[in-house]
C-alpha cells in the first residue's frame, strides 16, 4: 500500500434504506454500481483524496427485472447484457441493436443500467436510447424521510449533459415503455465509437409515428458523450410540422435550427466537427423517412 | 484492506487499498502481460483477464469487488489446453496478433468461445427438454451449425467484441476463420472425450 493513501472505507448495504442511511452519516461517500466510469476518470488511482465507496450490488432490489404489459422496469443495478438478454424477447430490432452497440460484452457485463444514466460522459447509448422511448427512472431521495418520485430520463440533465441528481439521490429503477400500440417507429443511429472516440461521435436517436401524411409525435434526442444532452420540445414541434414529401428546403431549414441550437447548448470545448456530423445525420434520417414513405 | 482470491491457480492474501484496481494488483504483486496496459483506464483493451471464466477489465475492477473471485490472466490461461486450440488455429490460417495485443485478442476470443459454447449448450438443452417452440427443421439447422463449428459466430459480433482492442493488427474475415477453427477443435476434443 503506498504511503500517505487511505484506503477508502467500502459500506456493503443490502437494502435501498440501508444505502440512504450509510449516504445520510457519510455525506462524501459515493454510491458505486458498475464502476466503469468512476474508475476510467483520470487520476483515480492513486488519489490522496479519494472518497468512501457505498457498493450497491449487494441489495437484491435493484438487480431485478419485472415485465408487464406495458413497460420492462429494471433495477438500477441490472447489467446491460442482462438487459439485452431480457430485451431479445421484447424490444424491437432497431431498439435491441441500439443497446447491444454499446462496446463489447466485455463492458456490458460490468456496466450496471443505472450507473450509464448517473454519468455526465454520454458514452453509452442508454441515455440517448431511454430519454427518446420517454423511459422514466424512480429517484430515491436522499433524506430521512423515504421520498422517491418518477422522473423522466430526459428530465436527468441538463443542456450540457450534466447529471442533475448526482449525490441528492439515487436512481433505483428505470421503467421503459414496450407497449407499441400506437405505431410509434424507433430510429437509432451512433456515428464513430462513443467508447474510443468520444470527442467525435454522435448518438441520435428518434421516435415518431406517421399520419395524414406528415411526422406526428416526434421526439428527437442527440448526444455527444462529453458535451451535451440535447432534447427540445420546440425542436420536436418544429419536426411534426413536416409533412410528405420532405423536399431538401424543409430539411434545410431544420437542420439550420439544429444547429443553431446545438452551438448554444454544448460545453465550450466541443469539437466543432461533433455539430456538424449531428446535423447531417439528422438530415440522412429525413431523408431516409422520406424515402420510406414514398416508396409505401 | 485484506483481499483473497485465486490468482493462475494459487491462493493470494494481499493487503491493498480497497479501491485499487486489480491491473495495478497484478503489475505490483504479480508481474504479469498487464504491463502493456498504457491507457490509465480508457478501455484500450490490453489489460483484460477472465474473472471466474468471463472477461473483464482489470483497470475496471476495484480490488472490494474482488473477494474470493478466481483471476486468470494470461500467463495462467497460456498453460491451458483451451489457449493451445487457438494458438493451433493461429498457426493453421497462419495469422496471429501482434505481440502488443496477442494476449488481449487470445482472451477475447476465448470469451468469445465460452459464449458461443454456452448458446449451443443451452439450444440443444431446451430441444431436449422439449422446447416447442423450435421446430425440427430449425434445431437440425442449429445443430448442423454447431457440428460445422460455425455455432452463433458471426462478422458482426466478431467486430463488436473486438472493438475492445484498440489495435487493427489483424483482420476481422481472419479472426473470424481463427475462432471457428478453434472451435472446431474444441468440439472435437469433446466428442472424443465424450
Amino acid at each position: 500500500m503506498p504511503e500517505g493513501l487511505r484506503s477508502p472505507t467500502v459500506f456493503t448495504p443490502k437494502t435501498v434504506s440501508e444505502a440512504i442511511t450509510n449516504k445520510l452519516k457519510n455525506q462524501d461517500a459515493r454510491f458505486w454500481a458498475g464502476g466503469t466510469y468512476i474508475m476510467s476518470r483520470p487520476g483515480f488511482y492513486p488519489n490522496p483524496n479519494q472518497r468512501d465507496i457505498i457498493a450497491l450490488s449487494g441489495i437484491q432490489d435493484l438487480s431485478r427485472i419485472y415485465h408487464a404489459d406495458r413497460y420492462l422496469e429494471a433495477g438500477a443495478m441490472v447489467t446491460i447484457q442482462q438487459l439485452m438478454t431480457m430485451g431479445s424477447f421484447i424490444f424491437s430490432k432497431e431498439l435491441y441493436n441500439a443497446i447491444s452497440s454499446i462496446g463489447s460484452s466485455v463492458i456490458r457485463n460490468q456496466a450496471t443500467l443505472g450507473g450509464s444514466l448517473c454519468t455526465s460522459d454520454k458514452r453509452f447509448t442508454m441515455s440517448c436510447v431511454l430519454a427518446t422511448l420517454n423511459a422514466t427512472a424512480e429517484i430515491r431521495m436522499v433524506s430521512k424521510a423515504a421520498t422517491s418520485r418518477w422522473v423522466p430520463v430526459s428530465k436527468l440533465y441538463d443542456r450540457k449533459g450534466n447529471f442533475l441528481f448526482a449525490d441528492s439521490a439515487l436512481l433505483t429503477k428505470i421503467r421503459i415503455p414496450t407497449d407499441n400500440s400506437n405505431q410509434m417507429q424507433f430510429i437509432s443511429r451512433t456515428l464513430d465509437s462513443p467508447m474510443l472516440n468520444p470527442s467525435e461521435a454522435v448518438i441520435l436517436g428518434l421516435q415518431y409515428s406517421i399520419s395524414q401524411g406528415g411526422i406526428t409525435n416526434p421526439s428527437l434526442c442527440i448526444t455527444l458523450p462529453n458535451s451535451c444532452f440535447y432534447m427540445s420540445q420546440d425542436f420536436d414541434n418544429l419536426l411534426s410540422t413536416l409533412t410528405f414529401p420532405i423536399t431538401a428546403e424543409k430539411i434545410q431549414k431544420v437542420s439550420r435550427r439544429l444547429a443553431t441550437d446545438l452551438h448554444i447548448s454544448v460545453r465550450q470545448n466541443t469539437n466543432k466537427l461533433q455539430i456538424e456530423r449531428a446535423v447531417r445525420l439528422l438530415e440522412v434520417i429525413l431523408n431516409e423517412i422520406n424515402t420510406n414513405y414514398l416508396a409505401g | 484492506m485484506r483481499l483473497n482470491c485465486n490468482i493462475n491457480g494459487s491462493q493470494y492474501s494481499l493487503v491493498v487499498n480497497s479501491d485499487k484496481p486489480l491491473s495495478e494488483i497484478l503489475k505490483e504483486q504479480i508481474i504479469t502481460f498487464a504491463d502493456n496496459s498504457q491507457c490509465l483506464g480508457a478501455s484500450c483493451g490490453n489489460c483484460i483477464v477472465l474473472i471466474n471464466g468471463s472477461a473483464a477489465l482489470s483497470c475496471l475492477l476495484p480490488a472490494f469487488k474482488l473477494n474470493g473471485a478466481s483471476i486468470l490472466t494470461f500467463e495462467g490461461f497460456q498453460k491451458t489446453r483451451f489457449c493451445h486450440d487457438i494458438e493451433r488455429a493461429y498457426a493453421d490460417i497462419g495469422n496471429q496478433p501482434c505481440p502488443q495485443c496477442y494476449a488481449s485478442k487470445t482472451i477475447i476470443i476465448e470469451s468469445i468461445l465460452n459464449k458461443v459454447d454456452k448458446e449451443n449448450q443451452n439450444r440443444i438443452s431446451n430441444f431436449g427438454q422439449g422446447d416447442m417452440s423450435q421446430t425440427a427443421s430449425s434445431a437440425n439447422e442449429q445443430a448442423a451449425r454447431s457440428r460445422s463449428g460455425m455455432g452463433s459466430i458471426s462478422t458482426e459480433m466478431i467486430a463488436r467484441e473486438m472493438a475492445m482492442s484498440s489495435c487493427q493488427c489483424i483482420e476481422i474475415s481472419d479472426l473470424e476463420k481463427i475462432i471457428n477453427l478453434a472451435y472446431r477443435y474444441r468440439s472435437r476434443r469433446r466428442a472424443r472425450r465424450s
